[in-house]
């Protein structure tokens, strides 16, 4: 018998005992949505820390305030910019950066919005492009002027437009007035951990003089001089920090030092770890699924004893009877699958509306179709061959 | 040699039953010629389906030689047996076998399909408007009488237009009426020239064949006569 006919035999078998298919098929349906959605997830997450990291250079430090599991109120000062400059050979850069919250208005518009002060460094740090203006002049930096640049969505929310020309613009921030200098593209993703899109960058001493007061506390933002030279960097920080704060071998650290490629390592990780543990979690509900066809099949196939008896007595050779039930098997999952990839791919807009991000991918679909594809073929061969080794005879007297 | 359609030749057949042996066939020789109809009676566990078994190629002799057209059977691959259920033999059954999930011309045409024949579906609706089922092509066993599933039985058989037909109690499930047409369905056959091998209990029946072969205990009873 012909492949196509076999098929057209399968097909009928399941046709004609819908509601058994259904159920027979549910566990492979399961099991292919899941394969879709974890690989639409798993290639989100993946999609979201590349985003993240896309605009950080993998030899920036950060150092921040703070001790690890204590509350040691420390502070981190401009002075300690000087002192790693000059400790720390490895490092090429230090920026500090200030940051807070502030009213920011313009005309009846207002919202608090966070500050940040930065210095010339910040715009070699984080490969800010802009639509329109520019960045801070040297001029703007060290004569504390009232100049700020403005994130995509700040220009937003103040003048209901992401882009346009907005430089020369007056807004005002704690009753004090400042001139657009520049608007930065949309960035997308946070840098470090600074929201470029929500924030309003000015200059640091302008920042650290008339909004954020020189109580606050700065965080630093360092370049190490190239990839290699990270650890080494990270240490000289440490030391130079520890010594210029006074502390004993006894205390810890009253700071953090973080670099960003841990951050991207650490955060890939996780990505990972959650992409492995979602493919075991659907292979076992594939398998489940599996178990479930083959159990169906082995009933289907004493079911049909005699009508496999029959079919032998006329001239059926095993393989014809192997390839019918083997055939039923898989397309039983392959259509369970394709149920399955409809209703996973049905989900994702769903994923999306509680803001999980998802890729769709031709992978995840190949892999699904192909994995549910596999289950029929194994799950199904034990039943099939159980159908094509019965006795004709004996086969023709089941009753 | 070729002069015989069916030659069994000290034909045995036994069964292991934990550690006694049955012997359903002991010694069993038969000729049968070309366009021979005839009956194997006996009453039941005289092993008359067994012989019918292993004329059709669904059983094998635990010794003795069965030849087929000339061609010897034993130790044939189960594909080479397969073949010969396909394209030399018939078969009608007593509970007809038809598969309920097909109409009466799908029946019909299964063992063309496995010959992958093209005309399946011509030969099929020919073959039932012959037993006079022309008008029924469509329904399926279910919405038919005994007699009408026998007679699709009887076309099924017919399909691959084989040498021999083998009936085990072809009326056994059917009213003496029904039984009557499937009968002369069988005879109008044998005029044609099929070769017909026909079990059954029933002497009335038996009578309709051209030779009655009798079996008893295993062995064909050649009458003490």
């Amino acid at each position: 018998m012909g492949i196509l006919e076999t098929m057209r035999l399968a097909i009928d078998g399941i046709w004609l005992n819908k509601m058994r298919s259904l159920l027979t098929m549910l566990g492979i349906i399961i099991g292919t949505a899941t394969i879709i959605l974890v690989v639409a997830v798993g290639m989100g997450s993946k999609k979201s820390v590349d985003n993240q990291f896309s605009s950080m250079s993998v030899t920036t430090i950060y150092v921040m305030a703070g001790s690890p599991g204590s509350n040691i109120q420390s502070k981190l000062s401009a002075k300690d910019v000087d002192v790693i400059k000059g400790n720390c050979p490895s490092v090429a850069t230090v920026a500090p950066q200030l940051s807070g919250k502030a009213a920011v208005s313009s005309g009846s518009t207002s919202d608090q919005v966070s500050i940040v002060g930065v210095e010339a460094e910040f715009k070699d740090q984080t490969n800010l492009t802009f639509s329109s203006g520019d960045f801070f002049s040297t001029d703007n930096l060290a004569n504390k002027e009232k100049v700020v640049i403005l994130g995509s969505d700040v220009t937003n929310t103040l003048w209901g437009s992401a882009t346009g020309e907005y430089t020369g613009q007056i807004i005002n921030i704690n009753r004090q007035k400042y001139t657009v200098i520049g608007v930065i593209n949309r960035v997308g993703s946070t840098v470090g951990n600074t929201d470029i899109d929500g924030s309003v960058f000015i200059p640091y001493n302008t920042a650290e003089r008339y909004i954020l007061g020189t109580t606050a506390t700065p965080r630093l933002t360092i370049q190490a001089k190239d990839v290699q030279s990270v650890n080494t960097a990270t240490a000289e920080i440490s030391q130079a920090l520890r010594v210029a704060h006074k502390l004993r071998p006894d205390m810890s650290d009253d700071f953090l030092v973080r670099d960003a490629g841990k951050n991207l390592v650490a955060a890939q990780d996780t990505a990972h770890t959650m992409s492995i543990l979602l493919i075991a979690v659907a292979t076992i509900v594939l398998v489940v699924g599996g178990i479930g066809i083959m159990n169906v099949m082995l009933v289907s196939v004493r079911e049909r004893t005699k009508e496999i008896g029959t079919r032998r007595a006329l001239g059926a050779r095993k393989k014809d009877i192997l390839r019918q039930f083997l055939f039923e098997a898989v397309a039983l999952s392959l259509l369970g699958g394709l149920l399955g990839l409809g209703f996973g791919e049905a989900v994702i807009p769903l994923l999306k509306y509680f803001k999980v991000e998802t890729v769709r991918s031709l992978q995840g679909i190949v892999l699904a179709l192909g994995f549910s594809g596999l289950v029929g073929i194994f799950f199904g061969f034990y039943p099939a061959t159980k159908a094509a080794n019965s006795k004709p005879i004996e086969a023709l007297r089941y009753e | 040699m070729g002069k015989y359609l069916i030659e069994l030749e000290k034909v045995n057949r036994e069964i292991k039953l934990g550690k006694s042996t049955v012997h359903i066939l002991i010694d069993v020789c038969l000729k049968v010629e070309r366009g021979e109809f005839i009956a194997i009676m006996g009453a039941s566990g005289s092993g008359k389906s067994t012989l019918l078994n292993i004329i059709g190629c669904l059983d094998e002799p635990t010794s003795g030689s069965y030849l087929l057209d000339g061609q010897q059977i034993n130790g044939l691959s189960d594909d080479a047996l397969s073949r010969l259920r396909n394209r030399k033999l018939g078969f009608v059954f007593q509970s007809f076998n038809l598969l309920s999930y097909y109409t009466a011309q799908k029946n019909v045409e299964v063992a063309l399909a496995y010959q992958n024949r093209k005309d399946r579906s011509a030969i099929a609706k020919d073959l039932l408007e012959r037993v006079g089922l022309g008008h029924r092509l469509k329904h399926k066993p279910a919405e038919m009488s005994g007699g009408e599933k026998q007679r699709i039985a009887i076309a099924r058989a017919l399909s691959t237009n084989p040498d021999i037909i083998l009936a085990d109690e072809p009326t056994g499930a059917l009213d003496s009426n029904s039984g009557d047409q499937i009968l002369q369905i069988f005879q109008e056959l044998h005029r044609e020239g099929k070769t017909i091998v026909m079990v059954t209990h029933d002497q009335s029946i038996g009578e309709r064949a051209e030779r009655i072969i009798r079996f008893k205990d295993g062995r064909i009873d050649y009458g003490d006569s």
